[in-house]
């Protein structure tokens, strides 16, 4: 019989932490209880991330959200289309331009890099916003179209969910999905090279 | 492969620029690097749907241009 975890009333990023405890110890399938939407979201894309299944059940404000790794093992392996593959490199952006200098040049020099990368074979499997990096979520359209293909080809947006909170801009995130710190970590602790821009 | 109408640049400022004419006449355009198999002096380039070509060149022409010099091709 599977495990239930009880993380009612427990806010982010508890259960994403009692979760992640789970699949640490190897458990290959087990249930959380959690009341809030938020909760739901940063459960199914841990399990996602880590090679679990995962089904949410709704009953009024509770949600059940089943792990399970049994079925997702074998097809793990490849989103690749034949002219590009998903490597385990990580892009970290911490600002809304490239480089230091004239704003409007690195603008534009973003923008072109986060194209040409999504034109490349080797793409990262996350990009990580962070602090007035999120900006490009956002407000930046060709940037927001640029991730968008980035996603397409499956890379993972991971957009800062503090940062979004302090510049207001929560409900106005266009590309990508809401994160958090441990998530973030993770992230760069996994990946083979990070390169900030 | 590229769809639509690259417009190149002699300089990084005429790129910017022509960004703002395009912006101001609601001409929708995407800056990208300049293709390699281009020669330009400037790395910024942008590129605009085909149905676009006319109001963006007429645009682009009164910009930086006050005589009929503008070719495309």
């Amino acid at each position: 019989m599977e495990q239930h975890i009880d993380a009612k009333g427990k806010a982010c990023p508890i259960p994403f932490m009692l979760a992640k405890k789970q699949i640490d110890e190897g458990n290959e399938e087990f249930i959380v209880e959690v009341d809030n939407f938020t909760a739901v979201e940063n459960l199914k894309r841990l399990a996602k991330s880590q090679g679990y299944d995962a089904v949410v059940r709704q009953e009024g404000n509770l949600y059940q959200v089943r792990f399970s790794s049994f079925q997702t093992r074998a097809k793990k392996e490849d989103v690749a289309d034949g002219t590009h593959s998903i490597s385990d490199w990580v892009l970290f952006l911490g600002k809304p331009y490239l480089g230091e200098g004239e704003e409007e040049l690195g603008k534009n020099l973003v923008r072109m890099f986060l194209y040409t990368v999504g034109e490349g074979e080797d793409l990262p499997c996350a990009v990580i916003l962070m602090n007035k990096g999120v900006f490009l979520a956002v407000k930046d359209d060709q940037c927001i179209a640029n991730l968008s293909m980035l996603e397409k080809k499956g890379c993972s947006i991971l957009v800062c969910g503090t940062c979004l909170n302090y510049y207001h801009l929560t409900e106005q995130v266009k590309v990508g999905t809401v994160s958090n710190m441990y998530e973030i970590v993770r992230t760069f602790e996994k990946a083979s090279k990070v390169i900030t821009l | 492969m590229i769809d639509g109408l690259i417009i190149t640049f002699a300089s990084t400022h005429d790129a910017i620029h022509a960004q703002q004419v395009l912006g101001v006449a609601g001409i929708f355009f995407a800056v990208i690097p300049t293709p390699v198999q281009f020669s330009s002096d400037c790395g910024i380039a942008l590129r605009i749907a085909q149905e676009d070509r006319v109001p963006a060149r007429q645009l682009l022409q009164s910009a930086f241009f006050h005589d009929n010099s503008l070719t495309d091709g």
